[in-house]
């Protein structure tokens, strides 16, 4: 046998569970997972890398759209394979009977138990919907298309 | 009586023709906009939208080693 450097797969998978906190963390109310959401944003907005939380800026508005957005289905528990960490939502994000006449491209997915602060921005090309339903089918929960990855 | 929500409100299934257009397939996602019409009329009452997220990019932990 020989040590191999590394960074722990454990690790990654406890990071997205919360166990570690090398920087000054929050305190936390329970042990129960947080409650993620997901918001949709106007082509027009400017999110990225850079975004540290959800804010109403360059939210789509319209017809049974709810500012916030969604609540993101969780039954999946962060898992990994080989040296991949991930998790994907369990279900679909469904907008129903919206009007969303200005055109829109991401989904912001957030934790809207410890300050809305984002975790991710998704796009997919410039949309409108009217007197329809969106939905956002999730990639396959595993290593290679998992929607969060640490690899 | 299955119904479809359109542009004047929620109208029996079998008077709506539901009609796809894939509008981008990569690596990424696949989009499909259904645009719905009257049958009897023929008149466009609205769009549904489908987004296939695929696989989207990971974060890479990539580890520091001692000087």
């Amino acid at each position: 046998m020989a040590n191999s450097q590394s960074i722990c797969t454990s690790f990654k998978t406890e990071l997205m569970n919360g166990i570690h906190a090398i920087g000054t963390t929050v305190v936390r109310g329970a042990t129960t997972k947080d409650t993620l959401k997901a918001a949709l944003f106007l082509a027009s907005a400017s999110l990225g890398a850079g975004t540290t939380a959800y804010s109403t800026t360059g939210e789509v508005t319209g017809t049974n759209y709810t500012a916030g957005g969604v609540t993101v289905t969780n039954a999946n528990a962060p898992a990994n394979s080989g040296t991949t960490a991930y998790w994907t939502p369990s279900a679909s994000l469904v907008y129903t009977n919206v009007t969303l006449s200005t055109a829109f491209d991401a989904v912001l997915i957030y934790n809207s138990t410890q300050s809305d602060k984002a975790i991710g921005v998704y796009t997919f090309g410039s949309q409108t919907v009217t007197a329809g339903t969106f939905t956002l089918t999730m990639p396959t929960n595993d290593a290679t298309t998992g929607l969060l990855r640490i690899a | 009586m299955d119904t479809i929500f359109t542009t004047k409100g929620f109208l029996p299934a079998d008077q709506v023709e539901m009609r796809p257009t894939v509008t981008c397939d990569d690596d990424d996602k696949t989009v499909t906009r259904v645009d719905k019409y009257l049958k009897e009329t023929g008149e466009w009452v609205g769009n549904d939208l489908h987004v296939h997220m695929k696989r989207l990019p990971a974060i890479f932990g990539e580890q520091g080693a001692f000087a």
